[in-house]
Protein backbone atom coordinates (compact mmCIF):
# COMPACT_ATOMS: atom_id res chain seq x y z
CA UNK A 1 0.00 0.00 0.00
CA UNK A 2 2.59 2.69 0.89
CA UNK A 3 4.82 1.57 -1.97
CA UNK A 4 1.60 2.87 -4.20
CA UNK A 5 1.25 5.53 -2.68
CA UNK A 6 4.61 6.77 -2.53
CA UNK A 7 5.29 5.84 -6.10
CA UNK A 8 2.15 6.66 -8.29
CA UNK A 9 2.91 6.66 -11.51
CA UNK A 10 2.80 2.73 -12.08
CA UNK A 11 2.36 0.60 -15.25
CA UNK A 12 -0.68 -1.18 -15.22
CA UNK A 13 -1.81 -4.98 -16.96
CA UNK A 14 -5.11 -3.88 -17.08
CA UNK A 15 -6.87 -4.31 -20.65
CA UNK A 16 -6.15 -0.93 -22.43
CA UNK A 17 -9.28 -1.25 -24.86
CA UNK A 18 -11.35 -1.15 -22.14
CA UNK A 19 -10.05 1.48 -20.57
CA UNK A 20 -10.16 3.56 -23.89
CA UNK A 21 -14.20 1.80 -24.06
CA UNK A 22 -14.60 3.78 -20.84
CA UNK A 23 -12.94 6.75 -21.29
CA UNK A 24 -15.56 7.10 -24.17
CA UNK A 25 -18.41 6.43 -22.60
CA UNK A 26 -17.47 7.86 -19.81
CA UNK A 27 -16.93 11.55 -22.07
CA UNK A 28 -19.84 10.50 -23.65
CA UNK A 29 -23.22 13.27 -23.42
CA UNK A 30 -25.80 11.85 -21.63
CA UNK A 31 -23.76 10.27 -19.17
CA UNK A 32 -21.74 12.83 -18.81
CA UNK A 33 -24.46 14.86 -17.82
CA UNK A 34 -25.40 12.71 -15.05
CA UNK A 35 -22.78 12.24 -13.35
CA UNK A 36 -21.59 15.72 -13.41
CA UNK A 37 -25.05 17.06 -13.14
CA UNK A 38 -25.28 20.18 -10.81
CA UNK A 39 -28.55 21.60 -9.78
CA UNK A 40 -29.02 25.20 -10.67
CA UNK A 41 -28.22 27.81 -8.17
CA UNK A 42 -29.42 31.70 -9.12
CA UNK A 43 -28.89 32.48 -5.38
CA UNK A 44 -26.88 35.34 -4.77
CA UNK A 45 -23.45 35.10 -2.54
CA UNK A 46 -23.55 34.62 1.26
CA UNK A 47 -22.74 37.62 2.27
CA UNK A 48 -22.61 38.10 6.80
CA UNK A 49 -23.53 41.74 7.20
CA UNK A 50 -26.49 41.00 5.03
CA UNK A 51 -26.90 37.36 6.90
CA UNK A 52 -26.59 39.30 10.31
CA UNK A 53 -29.16 41.86 9.50
CA UNK A 54 -31.32 39.06 8.01
CA UNK A 55 -31.23 36.79 11.22
CA UNK A 56 -31.86 40.53 13.54
CA UNK A 57 -35.29 40.78 11.67
CA UNK A 58 -36.35 37.07 12.27
CA UNK A 59 -34.61 36.75 15.64
CA UNK A 60 -37.77 37.67 18.20
CA UNK A 61 -40.29 35.35 16.02
CA UNK A 62 -38.31 32.58 15.69
CA UNK A 63 -37.21 32.81 19.26
CA UNK A 64 -40.95 32.52 20.22
CA UNK A 65 -41.82 29.77 17.90
CA UNK A 66 -38.88 27.82 19.21
CA UNK A 67 -39.69 28.43 23.07
CA UNK A 68 -43.63 27.12 22.24
CA UNK A 69 -41.29 23.77 20.82
CA UNK A 70 -39.12 23.73 23.75
CA UNK A 71 -42.24 23.92 26.02
CA UNK A 72 -44.52 21.79 24.25
CA UNK A 73 -41.25 18.71 25.29
CA UNK A 74 -42.56 15.99 27.53
CA UNK A 75 -41.51 12.73 28.34
CA UNK A 76 -42.54 9.23 27.29
CA UNK A 77 -45.13 8.06 29.98
CA UNK A 78 -43.70 4.73 31.67
CA UNK B 1 0.36 1.99 -20.46
CA UNK B 2 -1.83 4.34 -18.48
CA UNK B 3 -0.52 5.42 -14.46
CA UNK B 4 -1.97 3.38 -11.93
CA UNK B 5 -4.51 5.40 -9.51
CA UNK B 6 -2.74 7.35 -7.45
CA UNK B 7 -5.05 7.05 -3.76
CA UNK B 8 -4.04 10.27 -2.63
CA UNK B 9 -5.30 12.13 -5.47
CA UNK B 10 -8.53 11.50 -3.43
CA UNK B 11 -7.40 13.51 -0.43
CA UNK B 12 -5.83 16.43 -2.15
CA UNK B 13 -7.65 19.49 -2.22
CA UNK B 14 -6.59 22.48 -4.24
CA UNK B 15 -7.73 25.97 -2.87
CA UNK B 16 -6.62 29.38 -1.55
CA UNK B 17 -5.71 28.93 1.99
CA UNK B 18 -5.61 32.11 2.67
CA UNK B 19 -9.33 33.07 1.15
CA UNK B 20 -10.34 30.07 3.26
CA UNK B 21 -9.04 31.33 6.65
CA UNK B 22 -10.86 34.89 5.78
CA UNK B 23 -13.82 33.38 4.76
CA UNK B 24 -14.01 31.06 7.68
CA UNK B 25 -13.03 34.04 10.12
CA UNK B 26 -15.73 36.43 8.49
CA UNK B 27 -18.15 33.78 9.21
CA UNK B 28 -17.47 32.91 12.54
CA UNK B 29 -17.79 36.59 13.43
CA UNK B 30 -21.27 35.85 11.92
CA UNK B 31 -22.31 32.97 14.41
CA UNK B 32 -20.92 34.93 17.14
CA UNK B 33 -22.53 38.05 16.29
CA UNK B 34 -26.08 36.26 15.85
CA UNK B 35 -25.19 34.45 19.02
CA UNK B 36 -24.87 37.23 20.84
CA UNK B 37 -28.29 38.68 19.96
CA UNK B 38 -29.72 35.05 20.74
CA UNK B 39 -28.09 34.84 24.52
CA UNK B 40 -29.62 38.37 24.99
CA UNK B 41 -32.90 36.39 24.60
CA UNK B 42 -31.93 33.70 26.72
CA UNK B 43 -31.35 36.22 29.10
CA UNK B 44 -34.54 36.96 29.34
CA UNK B 45 -35.76 33.79 29.65
CA UNK B 46 -33.78 33.23 32.76
CA UNK B 47 -30.78 31.52 31.11
CA UNK B 48 -27.74 33.75 32.33
CA UNK B 49 -24.73 31.11 31.89
CA UNK B 50 -24.60 30.27 28.30
CA UNK B 51 -20.73 31.61 26.04
CA UNK B 52 -20.18 30.76 22.31
CA UNK B 53 -16.71 28.74 22.96
CA UNK B 54 -14.79 30.45 20.31
CA UNK B 55 -12.51 27.36 20.04
CA UNK B 56 -15.12 25.12 19.15
CA UNK B 57 -16.97 27.28 16.83
CA UNK B 58 -13.95 27.63 14.97
CA UNK B 59 -13.51 23.63 14.28
CA UNK B 60 -17.14 23.71 13.58
CA UNK B 61 -16.75 26.43 10.53
CA UNK B 62 -14.00 24.46 9.48
CA UNK B 63 -15.30 21.58 9.56
CA UNK B 64 -18.08 23.52 7.45
CA UNK B 65 -15.68 24.79 4.85
CA UNK B 66 -14.34 21.44 4.53
CA UNK B 67 -17.39 19.89 3.85
CA UNK B 68 -18.20 22.47 1.20
CA UNK B 69 -15.33 22.11 -0.19
CA UNK B 70 -15.39 18.78 -1.18
CA UNK B 71 -18.92 18.67 -2.22
CA UNK B 72 -17.63 21.70 -5.21
CA UNK B 73 -14.97 19.30 -5.69
CA UNK B 74 -16.65 16.21 -6.39
CA UNK B 75 -19.82 17.84 -7.89
CA UNK B 76 -18.03 20.92 -10.21
CA UNK B 77 -19.97 23.06 -8.15
CA UNK B 78 -19.37 27.07 -8.70
CA UNK B 79 -20.73 27.83 -4.60
CA UNK B 80 -23.44 26.70 -2.40
CA UNK B 81 -26.75 28.26 -2.32
CA UNK B 82 -28.64 29.33 0.55
CA UNK B 83 -30.32 25.92 1.14
CA UNK B 84 -26.87 24.08 1.43
CA UNK B 85 -25.48 26.78 3.53
CA UNK B 86 -28.05 26.60 5.96
CA UNK B 87 -28.27 22.85 5.71
CA UNK B 88 -24.69 21.79 6.15
CA UNK B 89 -24.44 24.52 9.55
CA UNK B 90 -26.98 23.34 11.11
CA UNK B 91 -25.11 19.48 10.74
CA UNK B 92 -22.09 21.34 12.41
CA UNK B 93 -23.50 23.40 14.77
CA UNK B 94 -25.38 20.48 16.02
CA UNK B 95 -22.26 18.24 16.01
CA UNK B 96 -19.55 20.27 17.40
CA UNK B 97 -22.29 22.02 19.74
CA UNK B 98 -19.79 25.17 20.24
CA UNK B 99 -21.83 27.06 22.70
CA UNK B 100 -21.58 25.87 26.26
CA UNK B 101 -23.73 26.61 29.65
CA UNK B 102 -22.73 26.78 32.98
CA UNK B 103 -24.48 24.47 35.75
CA UNK B 104 -28.20 24.55 35.15
CA UNK B 105 -29.61 22.54 38.44
CA UNK B 106 -31.26 25.48 39.96
CA UNK B 107 -32.65 27.04 36.56
CA UNK B 108 -36.57 27.12 36.22
CA UNK B 109 -37.69 24.04 34.33
CA UNK B 110 -38.02 25.84 31.09
CA UNK B 111 -35.05 27.19 31.19
CA UNK B 112 -33.16 23.77 31.72
CA UNK B 113 -35.14 22.86 28.55
CA UNK B 114 -33.59 25.41 26.75
CA UNK B 115 -30.17 25.17 28.23
CA UNK B 116 -30.00 21.10 27.06
CA UNK B 117 -30.91 22.06 23.63
CA UNK B 118 -29.31 25.22 23.54
CA UNK B 119 -26.89 24.20 20.26
CA UNK B 120 -29.79 22.77 18.75
CA UNK B 121 -31.87 25.45 18.86
CA UNK B 122 -28.99 27.85 17.97
CA UNK B 123 -28.43 25.92 15.03
CA UNK B 124 -31.83 25.64 14.06
CA UNK B 125 -32.91 29.44 13.92
CA UNK B 126 -29.73 30.37 12.16
CA UNK B 127 -30.62 27.61 9.47
CA UNK B 128 -33.65 29.65 9.39
CA UNK B 129 -32.52 32.49 8.77
CA UNK B 130 -30.08 31.64 6.31
CA UNK B 131 -32.73 29.52 4.27
CA UNK B 132 -35.23 32.42 4.37
CA UNK B 133 -37.93 29.93 6.40
CA UNK B 134 -40.65 31.94 8.50
CA UNK B 135 -39.90 29.88 11.43
CA UNK B 136 -43.08 31.14 13.08
CA UNK B 137 -45.10 29.91 10.82
CA UNK B 138 -43.65 26.21 10.31
CA UNK B 139 -46.20 24.08 11.80
CA UNK B 140 -45.52 23.11 15.52
CA UNK B 141 -45.05 18.95 14.95
CA UNK B 142 -42.26 20.25 12.22
CA UNK B 143 -40.59 22.51 14.68
CA UNK B 144 -40.53 19.75 17.18
CA UNK B 145 -39.23 16.73 15.01
CA UNK B 146 -36.54 19.65 13.98
CA UNK B 147 -35.34 20.22 16.67
CA UNK B 148 -35.35 16.60 18.27
CA UNK B 149 -33.60 15.58 15.13
CA UNK B 150 -30.85 18.65 15.74
CA UNK B 151 -30.58 17.51 18.93
CA UNK B 152 -30.02 13.58 18.61
CA UNK B 153 -29.77 12.32 15.16
CA UNK B 154 -26.71 12.21 13.15
CA UNK B 155 -27.47 15.00 10.84
CA UNK B 156 -26.60 14.99 6.45
CA UNK B 157 -25.91 18.05 5.12
CA UNK B 158 -26.73 17.66 2.07
CA UNK B 159 -30.75 15.87 3.63
CA UNK B 160 -30.61 19.21 5.52
CA UNK B 161 -30.19 21.59 2.61
CA UNK B 162 -33.28 19.67 0.88
CA UNK B 163 -35.29 20.23 4.08
CA UNK B 164 -34.47 23.84 4.11
CA UNK B 165 -36.04 24.15 0.60
CA UNK B 166 -39.05 22.46 0.79
CA UNK B 167 -39.79 24.40 4.13
CA UNK B 168 -38.90 27.98 2.26
CA UNK B 169 -40.98 27.09 -0.57
CA UNK B 170 -43.49 25.89 2.20
CA UNK B 171 -42.89 28.67 4.78
CA UNK B 172 -41.30 31.64 2.81
CA UNK B 173 -40.44 34.62 5.10
CA UNK B 174 -41.38 37.73 3.29
CA UNK B 175 -38.98 40.33 3.60
CA UNK B 176 -40.15 43.48 5.65
CA UNK B 177 -40.98 46.70 3.67
CA UNK B 178 -38.86 49.50 6.03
Amino acid sequence: MNARINNPVRHTTMDQALVDEFEALLASEGVRDVSHWTLPNDDVPFNEDDALVEFGLCLDSAFEASSTAIDSIGAAKK
Amino acid sequence: MIPALNESDDLTVSADETDDLKRAARRCVYFVAAFNAYNAKLRNVGLNSAVMNKVLLGNCIESYFLDIRRLKTFHGMERADRFKIAGYSLKWLSKIKPIQVGPLEAVPPAAKRRGLLINADFALICAMSIAKVDYAKVDQRIRNGLLYTAHYRDIEGGNMALQMLTLAQAYPRIPQVT
